[in-house]
C-alpha cells in the first residue's frame, strides 16, 4: 500500500515536471502548427545555463530561473523571426521540422564540445533533503520543483488569459488572417510565442536539472517526451500539458515500480503511438483550433 | 529509341563492372569511403522509396537498420552454414524477412497517420525497439553480438564488404527504379501529390502506402545488416542510432526529393564532403549537418539535382523564347 | 440509349447537426444526357455531389448508380463503378506533368492495361490540351487547369462525370471549349452531370435541369420548363434569363 502511495505521489511529482518541460512545446505546435524538434535542446540548455550558475556563480537554481528564461525567449525568438518564419514561408511543411532538427544538431554539437558528454547534476544545499509526511517520505528538490513548475503553468495560464499579449496570441492562433486584418503583425507574434515557449522549455531544464542527471544527448528523448505529453494531454493549452504531464509520471513511476525500470521509456513510447492511433489531438483536444 | 536504350544499358552496365573493379587498385581508406557512400546511398534511396515517392517521411528509419542487424546477428548465432556464402544468404536473408515482418504488422495502423504525425510516430517506433533491444536479454543488446566472420581468406576485408555493399545498392537501386516506372508508382506520386484527390481517381492508396514501406523497410533491413556486418560486432547504441535515420534524410535533401538521382547525388557530396574534407574535425560533425540542412531549406529546399534542373529548364525556356 | 437512370436519387437528406443541407431530394439523372444542378449559394448542390461520392455520408435516403445502391459503399469503389468527379477548385498533382496527371486517371480508372496511352491521348485531345502534355501541372493558367482537372476525370473512362462548376472564373472562349467537351463525351454516351452558375451556358447544353433552394428541390425539367416555373424565378433566376 506505502508503495502504491509512494508511486503515485512520485508520478504526480514526476509529471509535474513533464508538463511544465512539454507546456512550452505545445502552445508552439498549437499557435503555430510547428513541431519544434529543437524544444529538447532548450531544456538541456537550460539546464546547463542552471549548472554554470551553480557552480560558476553560486546562483541557487530556483533564483536563475528568471535569467534562464530571458535567455531562452531571446534566443528562440530570434531565431523563429530569421530561420523558422523564412523556412516556413517557403511552402513544404517539413521545412519547419527540419530547420528546427538542424538547430537542435548544432547546440547538441556545441554542448557536447564544451561540456563533454559525463553526466552532470546540480546539486544546491537542499539536495539530500527529504520530508516526511506520516509514513511517506519526499525528496525535498523534487517537491519544490513540482511547486515551482505548477506556478510557471498558473503564470502561463495567466498570460495567455489576462495579458494583451497572451490574447493576442490566442487570435493569431485561431485565425491568422483575421489577426493580419486586425493590425497585428503575425510574424512577430509567432516569434513571441515561440519566444514564450523556448523560456518555459529552459525553465524546466533547470528544474530537471536539480532532480535528474543529465547529458546532451539527452535531448531527443525531452522533445519526444514533450510530444507524448501534448499527445496525451491536448495541444496549445497549459491545462492540456498538465493533464497529459501528470498522466505520463504516473506511467512511468508505475512501470518502474511494477514492472521494471528499463522498460519506463517502451511504456511510453508504446502509449504515444497508441494514443496517435486512438485520438491524436489528446484528451483535452486542441485549444485553439477545432479538434476532432 | 530501341538504340538509345541498348546505349543506356550498356553504359550502365560499363559503370556497374567499372565500379566492381576500379576499388582493387585503390587503398584500404578509399575502398572504405566507397563502401560508405555505397551503403548511404543504399539507405537513402531505401527511404526514398516511401518518403520521395510517397511523401511520408519517416523520422525513424533506423528502427529497420537495428531490427536487420539483429536478425542477422542473431540468426548467424542460431543458424551455423559451413560455406561463406551460404551463412552471408541466412543472415541478409534473416534481416530482409524481420525487417519486412516488423513493417508489415505496424503498416496498416501507423500509415494512417498524417504528415508530422506520422514523422514522430516513427521516431518514437525507433526509439521503442532500440528500447526492447536492450531491456530484452534474447536480443542481446546491451551487451552485444559478433557477427560470423564471413570474409574468404583470399579476399582483402575491405573489398568484400565494399562489393556485397555494392550490391546492396544495386539492388535497393534497381527495385526503386523499377517501382517509379511502374503503375504503382504512378500512385505512389499521386498519393504525394494529393493523397485526398488520388483516392477519388481509384488509387487503392492504403495498399500501395503498405507496400512502399514494407519494400523500403525490407531494403533497409538488408542494408542494415551488411552495415552491421561490416561493423562485425553490434550493440543496440551501433545500430539504433538517430544519426543514421538523419543521415538518409539529409542525403535525400541535399539532393532534392524531385527524382530518384537526389538521394543517390546526395549520399556521394555529403559523404564525400564529412569524410574527405571534414575527417580531422569530426567533433563538429553534427553542427556542420545542422548549418547543411538549414541551409538546404532556405537557399535550395528542391536539393542540389533539382537546383540544376531549373537552371536547365530556364535556359530551356530562354532558348525557345528566342528562336520564336 | 436506354432510358434507364443512371443514377438515381431517392429521398436523399443530409443534417450537420440542425442544418438541412439537403432535404429530400429525388431525382433521376437519365444515361448519355447532360444534367445540370442549378441554385443559389448554399442550396446543396455541392453536398450532393459529396453525398454521391460518399466522402459525406447520407442522412436518409438511397443513391443508386445502375441499380445499386452506392450510398454504403467506399469512395474508391465507387470510383470504381465508374463515377468521376471534376472539382471545383481544380486539384491537378502539381508537381506532375499534364501527361503524367492525366494517366494517373488510366492508369485508375476503367481502362484495360493495354489502353491506358491511347486514352490519355484521346482524353488531352478531347479537352484540348495535347500540345501542353509536357507542361508541369503547377505552371498552368486557371483556364488549363480545369481542363487537366475534366481530362483526368474522362482518362477514367467514366460512365457518370460529375463536374462542379467548371466554368467558373472561365472567359467565353474557354467556356465554349469545356462545353464542346461535353457535347462530345455525351455523344460517346458517358453521361454528364453539372452544377453551375452560368445559365446561359446550363441553358445551352443540358438536357434536363434540376433547381435546388436551401436544400430541397423546387424544380426538375428541361430548361425551358425550369425557366418558366414561377418558384424558380422568385428564388433564383431573375428576370433576365426569361427575356432571352
Amino acid at each position: 500500500m506505502i508503495t502504491f502511495v509512494n508511486t503515485l505521489i512520485n508520478g504526480i511529482l514526476y509529471g509535474g515536471i513533464l508538463s511544465i518541460a512539454a507546456v512550452g512545446f505545445s502552445l508552439i505546435f498549437g499557435v503555430m502548427n510547428v513541431i519544434n524538434l529543437a524544444h529538447g535542446v532548450f531544456v538541456i540548455g537550460g539546464a546547463y545555463a542552471a549548472l554554470v550558475a551553480w557552480t560558476r556563480f553560486g546562483i541557487d537554481p530556483v533564483l536563475a530561473l528568471p535569467i534562464v528564461m530571458a535567455a531562452g525567449f531571446a534566443i528562440g525568438a530570434t531565431y523563429q523571426r530569421l530561420v523558422i518564419q523564412r523556412a516556413v514561408e517557403r511552402g513544404t511543411p517539413v521545412a519547419a521540422l527540419l530547420v528546427t532538427f538542424g538547430f537542435a544538431l548544432i547546440v547538441i554539437n556545441g554542448l557536447n564540445v564544451v561540456f563533454s558528454s559525463t553526466v552532470r547534476n546540480i546539486s544546491p544545499s537542499y539536495s539530500f533533503l527529504n520530508l516526511r509526511i506520516g509514513p511517506i517520505s519526499l525528496d525535498a528538490v523534487r517537491f519544490v520543483s513540482f511547486l515551482t513548475a505548477l506556478a510557471l503553468i498558473v503564470l502561463l495560464t495567466l498570460y495567455l488569459r489576462r495579458t494583451r499579449m497572451g490574447r493576442i496570441i490566442r487570435a493569431t492562433a485561431q485565425s491568422e488572417l483575421a489577426a493580419r486584418l486586425c493590425g497585428v503583425d503575425a510574424r512577430w507574434v509567432y516569434a513571441a510565442t515561440f519566444g514564450v515557449g523556448s523560456a518555459f522549455a529552459a525553465a524546466s531544464g533547470v528544474l530537471i536539472g536539480m532532480m535528474l542527471p543529465f547529458t546532451p544527448n539527452d535531448e531527443v528523448l525531452w522533445t519526444v517526451y514533450a510530444f507524448i505529453v501534448v499527445t496525451l494531454g491536448g495541444v496549445g493549452s497549459p491545462a492540456g500539458a498538465l493533464l497529459g504531464g501528470i498522466l505520463l509520471g504516473l506511467a512511468s513511476t508505475f512501470t518502474q515500480t511494477y514492472v521494471g525500470a528499463i522498460y519506463t521509456n517502451v511504456v511510453m513510447f508504446v502509449l504515444l503511438l497508441l494514443m496517435l492511433l486512438v485520438r491524436p489531438h489528446g484528451i483535452l483536444g486542441s485549444a485553439f483550433k477545432g479538434s476532432r | 529509341m530501341a538504340s538509345n536504350a541498348w546505349a543506356r544499358s550498356t553504359a550502365l552496365l560499363a559503370l556497374v563492372v567499372l565500379l566492381t573493379l576500379l576499388p582493387m587498385v585503390l587503398p584500404p581508406f578509399y575502398v572504405r569511403v566507397a563502401m560508405s557512400i555505397c551503403l548511404g546511398a543504399g539507405f537513402a534511396v531505401a527511404w526514398y522509396i516511401l518518403g520521395g515517392f510517397a511523401a511520408y517521411y519517416s523520422f525513424g528509419h533506423t528502427a529497420f537498420i537495428g531490427i536487420g542487424a539483429f536478425a542477422a546477428a542473431l540468426a548467424c548465432q542460431a543458424w551455423k552454414a559451413p560455406h561463406w556464402l551460404a551463412q552471408l544468404g541466412i543472415g541478409l536473408g534473416a534481416a530482409t524477412l524481420a525487417s519486412a515482418a516488423v513493417a508489415a504488422i505496424i503498416a496498416w495502423p501507423i500509415l494512417r497517420l498524417r504528415g508530422h504525425y506520422f514523422t514522430i510516430a516513427m521516431l518514437a517506433v525507433a526509439l521503442v525497439c532500440a528500447e526492447l533491444a536492450s531491456a530484452v536479454p534474447a536480443f542481446q543488446g546491451a551487451i552485444g553480438i559478433g557477427l560470423p566472420n564471413i570474409v574468404p581468406l583470399s579476399v582483402r576485408v575491405e573489398l568484400f564488404f565494399y562489393w556485397v555493399s555494392l550490391l546492396g545498392f544495386v539492388l535497393t537501386m534497381a527495385v526503386a527504379m523499377a517501382i517509379a516506372r511502374s503503375k504503382i508508382g504512378y500512385g505512389l506520386f499521386a498519393i504525394r501529390e494529393d493523397e485526398d484527390a488520388a483516392q477519388m481517381l481509384g488509387v487503392p492508396t492504403t495498399r500501395y502506402k503498405v507496400q512502399a514501406f514494407v519494400i523500403s523497410a525490407a531494403l533497409t533491413g538488408l542494408l542494415g545488416a551488411m552495415f552491421a556486418w561490416n561493423l562485425g560486432y553490434i550493440t543496440t547504441d551501433s545500430v539504433f542510432r538517430g544519426s543514421l535515420s538523419l543521415e538518409m534524410i539529409v542525403n535525400c535533401l541535399v539532393g532534392g526529393l524531385g527524382s530518384l538521382t537526389g538521394p543517390l547525388v546526395g549520399a556521394i557530396v555529403m559523404m564525400a564532403v564529412t569524410k574527405l574534407l571534414l575527417s580531422n574535425m569530426l567533433e563538429y560533425h553534427l553542427a556542420f549537418t545542422g548549418f547543411i540542412i538549414i541551409a538546404i531549406v532556405l537557399f535550395t529546399p528542391e536539393g542540389l539535382v533539382g537546383f540544376v534542373r531549373r537552371k536547365r529548364l530556364a535556359r530551356q525556356a530562354r532558348a525557345e523564347g528566342n528562336a520564336e | 440509349m436506354t432510358d434507364r437512370p443512371i443514377l438515381s436519387l431517392r429521398g436523399v437528406t443530409r443534417r450537420f447537426g440542425s442544418l438541412m443541407a439537403v432535404s429530400k431530394v429525388s431525382f433521376d439523372v437519365r444515361e448519355g444526357t447532360i444534367m445540370s444542378l442549378i441554385g443559389p449559394n448554399g442550396a446543396g448542390k455541392s453536398t450532393i455531389f459529396n453525398l454521391v461520392t460518399n466522402y459525406l455520408s447520407l442522412t436518409e435516403g438511397q443513391i443508386l448508380f445502375r441499380g445499386q445502391r452506392i450510398d454504403t459503399l467506399a469512395t474508391q469503389r465507387i470510383a470504381h463503378l465508374g463515377v468521376a468527379r471534376a472539382f471545383q477548385i481544380a486539384r491537378p498533382f502539381r508537381g506532375l506533368t499534364v501527361h503524367d496527371n492525366v494517366k494517373v486517371g488510366a492508369l485508375f480508372g476503367r481502362a484495360g492495361p493495354r489502353e491506358v496511352d491511347s486514352v490519355v491521348d484521346d482524353a488531352l485531345r478531347l479537352t484540348g490540351l495535347n500540345h501542353l502534355a509536357q507542361v508541369q501541372a503547377s505552371s498552368l493558367s486557371i483556364g488549363h487547369q480545369r481542363k487537366l482537372e475534366l481530362a483526368r476525370a474522362v482518362a477514367t473512362r467514366p460512365i457518370l462525370l460529375l463536374a462542379d462548376e467548371p466554368l467558373a472564373g472561365l472567359v467565353p472562349t474557354e467556356s465554349e471549349e469545356i462545353l464542346a467537351s461535353f457535347r462530345a463525351l455525351v455523344a460517346r454516351g458517358t453521361t454528364v452531370l453539372l452544377v453551375e452558375h452560368d445559365m446561359v451556358s446550363v441553358m445551352k447544353i443540358s438536357d434536363r435541369v434540376v433547381v435546388l433552394d436551401a436544400g430541397e428541390m423546387i424544380a426538375d425539367g428541361t430548361p425551358q420548363d425550369v425557366v418558366q416555373d414561377s418558384r424558380v424565378i422568385s428564388a433564383y433566376l431573375g428576370q433576365e434569363v426569361l427575356e432571352r
